[in-house]
């Protein structure tokens, strides 16, 4: 589903995020993505999210080649991407509800859809109760499964979550990582950035080590691994 | 069905931005005002002085005398020439006789312009053709071209009050010109301004309609709206001013102005092309502004 070929990231100012990077990610796959600070991960997963753009090499998503994908293009793609990020990235001026609709209303659906489907993703994600709750209303946990459910409602076929749970308790962190799995044994794709190897399967999944903008190591793992 | 929602949206979204940044906006708006009413001014001027420009002309044509003793012959190939010359616009032919017969009348009559004509002539009487240029601004170069033909003694200068009225009205519309081409230019860079403000303000909502997927023509319409917005509340004061103005203006100096030689244009045509125009200069003023923000900012992104 994902294929990196040789592919570079520089940053203008010149750090490079990411180097020579050879990958493959299939279709269904849940894949962790760790490594230390500074290490490249969310250079990493911000190329597939189409976020920045890859300096060198070629990057193929779903069979389409968007390494210089244009700008006036790039949302057709985004719109299979669902994307979760550590802070959120709620408008607190928004709704629960508002906040989710506003995500299918910006890739243009017709009212009626926007309500069910928006519907549909706050009940999926346990929030029915909180439809018309402000984001400081709510925990850092519902307010992540908040985001889940904006990154979900347009049906993608891969989610992206950066540190997801990096500003999460350990109950909400587990919650929030229950909620990706069952996703992704509806047949998403997960690709998740994580410094909190507890959350790990134990059952073996697949991890990719990143370090000062590589691989280091990439195998389907146990927890004791780790 | 779908279309009518979207637009629904972004015109809640337009008049949202315009509300959020109401001090910006009515800047923006002042500025339109202030623009389009000189605009109008001008306009209404420029009118006007192209009317007041034509009943000058009629009085000032140039007066061309033959040479003493021409040949019929010669009269006949010099008024061909002045015939198919494309400054000239009316013209007349009169000989001596006739001439003598029109001032004995003009004398009689009392005619007022009788005393400067009189200063001006010379015995025996010559020929002459009156001569009517297309414009006052010809009238120069017509009289050089007329003065360079064989049979012809001399021409009369074109009136000094009216090239002077000319040259006042050229320089008041050359310096109105540049004076609303500048606040023009103004407008579209308030505009902008106020629509880039407004953007930076949303910046972390629309970075994030872009990665939920919003197309870039998605998330800019309700800043092209809210430069509509703008510009319609811009034009509806300068196009009340134009159509009441002007109304009173003619109404309280019973349409003449200044000189009893000039008559006002009539209102209701002028006024309403004028009102027409401004609404078009208002929107276009302001798509230019919105759309420069928002190519500055799909180019950025
Ligand atoms: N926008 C940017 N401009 C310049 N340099 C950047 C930018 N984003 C990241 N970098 C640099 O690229 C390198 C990789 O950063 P990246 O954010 O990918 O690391 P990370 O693995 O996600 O780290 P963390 O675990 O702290 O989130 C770092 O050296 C960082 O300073
Ligand atoms: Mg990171």
């Amino acid at each position: 589903m994902i294929e990196f070929t040789n592919v570079s990231k520089r940053y203008p100012n010149g750090v490079t995020g990411i180097h020579n990077l050879n990958l493959n990610i299939n279709k269904g796959e849940f894949v962790f993505v760790i490594g230390p600070s500074g290490a490249g991960k969310s250079s990493f997963l911000k190329m597939i999210s189409l976020q920045e753009k890859v300096s060198a090499g070629e990057l193929k998503i779903a069979n389409n080649d968007v390494t210089s994908i244009s700008k006036f293009k790039s949302h057709l793609h985004r719109r299979k991407i669902g994307v979760v990020f550590q802070d959120f990235k709620l408008l607190p001026k928004l709704t629960v509800y508002q906040n989710v609709a506003f995500a299918l209303e910006a890739v243009g659906l017709p009212a009626k859809e926007v309500r069910k489907k928006a519907m549909k993703v706050i009940y999926l994600v346990g929030l029915g109760n909180k439809v018309l709750s402000y984001p400081n209303q709510l925990s850092g946990g519902e307010q992540q499964r908040v985001s889940i459910a904006r990154a979900i409602a347009n049906n993608p076929d891969l989610i992206i979550a950066d540190e997801p749970t990096g500003n999460l308790d350990p109950e909400n962190s587990f919650q929030i990582l229950s909620i990706l799995k069952k996703l992704n044994e509806e047949g998403k794709t997960i690709i998740m950035a994580t410094h909190n190897y507890d959350l790990i399967f134990d059952n073996g999944c697949r991890v990719i080590r990143i370090d000062k903008g590589a691989v280091v190591q990439d195998e389907v793992m146990g927890y004791h691994e780790v | 069905m779908k279309s009518k929602g979207r637009f629904l949206i972004y015109a809640r979204d337009g008049f949202k931005n315009v509300c959020n940044h109401i001090f910006m906006s009515f800047s923006s708006v002042l500025t339109l005002i202030i623009t389009l009413s000189l605009c109008a001014v001008f306009l209404m001027f420029v009118s006007n002085t192209n009317q007041f420009t034509r009943d000058i002309e009629s009085q000032v044509a140039l007066r061309v005398e033959f040479h003493i003793g021409v040949s019929d012959a010669e009269i006949e190939a010099a008024l061909a020439e002045v015939s198919v010359h494309p400054l000239v616009g009316e013209y007349e032919f009169r000989n001596r006789y006739e001439e003598h017969a029109r001032i004995a009348e003009m004398i009689a009559d009392g005619d007022d312009r009788i005393e400067v004509f009189l200063a001006d002539i010379e015995a025996p009487l010559h020929d002459v053709i009156r001569v009517e240029a297309i414009d006052i601004y010809s009238l120069d170069e017509l009289s050089e071209f007329i003065l360079n033909l064989e049979p012809i003694y001399r021409v009369s200068d074109p009136s000094e009050a009216s090239e002077a009225i000319s040259a006042t009205t050229t320089a008041i519309r050359n310096v109105m010109m540049v004076f609303i081409v500048v606040l023009l230019v103004l407008a579209v860079f308030l505009i902008q301004n106020t629509i880039r403000v407004t953007i930076y303000s949303r910046q972390e909502e629309l970075s994030i309609m872009r990665l939920v997927g919003g197309s870039i023509g998605h998330i800019t319409f309700p800043f092209v709206i809210e430069g509509l917005i703008i510009g319609v509340i811009g034009a509806i004061v300068p196009i009340a001013f134009t159509l009441v103005g002007y109304r009173i203006m003619f109404n309280t100096t019973g349409g003449t102005f200044a000189i009893n030689l000039f008559q006002l244009v009539e209102p209701a045509r002028l006024v309403y092309q004028v009102g027409f125009l401004m609404g078009i200069i208002s929107i276009s003023v302001s798509l230019v502004g919105s759309l420069v923000a928002v190519a500055k900012y799909a180019l950025k992104d």
